[in-house]
């Protein structure tokens, strides 16, 4: 089985080392691919001198654009699964051969690693949960059976899905409307549960005010995708 | 022939002039074009014939001549302000698409040049290197040719 792992990152050089070398023990046999996605700092070269194959994008594409480069690789390359890994160092990449393996025992074509479906140590902060709770509660719906953890970042794709993500994944603030493409798409989707860490470097990219301006955006999104055109992928089953 | 309609005529003359020179310059593509020296005709039409407006007014039930023109204006203003938005969110999809393949193109290329300066005997990359840099300008060359 071929394995990429997607690593997208905007400015982590401080963090990006630490994550290629933690895949690396986990899944000793995946190949590693950097996005970097316009950064100003030395990201590139860190994660080129950690042994990481790195593709720059010529200017900041936004986290949606820098996914879906990884899964352009994937599709072309005949990658069987394809996982994806935050460069600020929150995702527990011990977690990846759980993620992975759920696609390879044929259980699901799409997993997300998800903070909440046991109790796994993470509190946010009230408003951020309200938010998430309606989220659940849409995605829920739109899947067929319950989604806890709507805008967890963690996900491992297996071969129909790079499929569909190549082609069509939404631009920024991806999590939840890649998961509605997926479930349109007729694609099986499941929750695995990790434990999340603080990140080791950089910031949020989220504060108030775009918390906001993000329901709004992935609730439209959602809705658009939802009277939109599916995107069925060709491949059949495993 | 009214002080103010000589002003309008004279005016969308000079709107119509503006868009011929901004082609001949390329700053304007014909497609695009089309759309402007329409509506520049349009503006000399609605100049000249005097009773037009009152005409659509009628047909179309305001009691205020100059509002239709207003209207008039406003639609128009509304359709071309969605064309862009149309244009500009193609060209954002495409310009996404090169960005993507020039990242990957780029990732490969330095992979496979990465792996021939450490596979081949000391200085064969190098003697080789001339000759690839001859093809791509000779490229660049042909490529600045077919554009003229």
């Amino acid at each position: 089985m071929k394995l990429l792992a997607i690593v997208p990152a905007f400015n982590e050089e401080g963090a990006v080392a630490d994550v290629i070398a933690e895949i690396r023990r986990a899944e000793p046999d995946a190949d590693v691919l950097v996005v970097d996605d316009g950064s100003h700092d030395a990201t590139a070269e860190v994660a080129h001198a950690a042994g990481a194959r790195v593709a720059r994008l010529p200017f900041n594409l936004g986290i949606g654009g820098a996914v879906q480069t990884g899964f352009r690789v994937a599709w072309d390359e005949g990658y069987d699964v394809a996982v994806q890994v935050d460069g600020d160092g929150q995702h527990p990449a011990e977690a990846i051969p759980r993620l992975v393996a759920a696609i390879e025992e044929g259980q699901a074509d799409y997993v997300v690693g998800s903070r909440f479906v046991e109790d796994t140590g993470y509190q946010a902060p009230r408003p951020r949960r309200m938010g998430m709770v309606i989220l659940s509660a849409l995605v829920s719906r739109i899947v067929g059976h319950p989604m806890t953890d709507t805008t967890s970042g963690f996900r491992a794709a297996g071969r129909r899905a790079i499929e569909v993500f190549a082609a069509h994944y939404p631009h920024d603030y991806p999590e939840v409307e890649a998961t509605v493409i997926a479930a349109r798409g007729g694609l099986r989707v499941l929750e695995v549960p990790v434990e999340m860490r603080p990140r080791t470097a950089g910031r949020s990219s989220i504060n108030a005010v775009q918390s906001a301006y993000y329901m709004v955006k992935v609730i439209l999104a959602v809705g658009v995708q939802c009277l939109g055109r599916r995107y069925r992928p060709e491949e059949r089953p495993a | 022939m009214t002080r103010i309609v000589l002003v309008g005529v004279i005016t969308s003359i000079a709107f119509v002039a503006a868009i011929v020179l901004l082609i001949r310059a390329r700053r304007l593509q014909e497609r695009f074009a089309i759309l402007w020296i329409v509506t520049a005709v349009g503006v000399v039409v609605l100049g000249l014939w005097t009773d037009a407006l009152d005409l659509l007014a009628r047909a179309v039930g305001i009691a205020y001549p100059p509002s239709a023109l207003f209207l008039l204006v406003s639609v128009f203003v509304v359709l071309v302000l969605l064309h862009t938005a149309i244009v500009l969110s193609r060209l954002s999809d495409q310009n996404q698409t090169l960005a993507q393949r020039v990242a990957t193109l780029d990732e490969r290329l330095r992979r496979l040049e990465g792996a021939d300066a450490e596979e081949e005997p000391n200085g064969a990359a190098l003697r080789r290197a001339p000759q690839t840099a001859d093809l791509a300008r000779r490229r660049l060359r042909l490529a600045r040719g077919s554009r003229k």
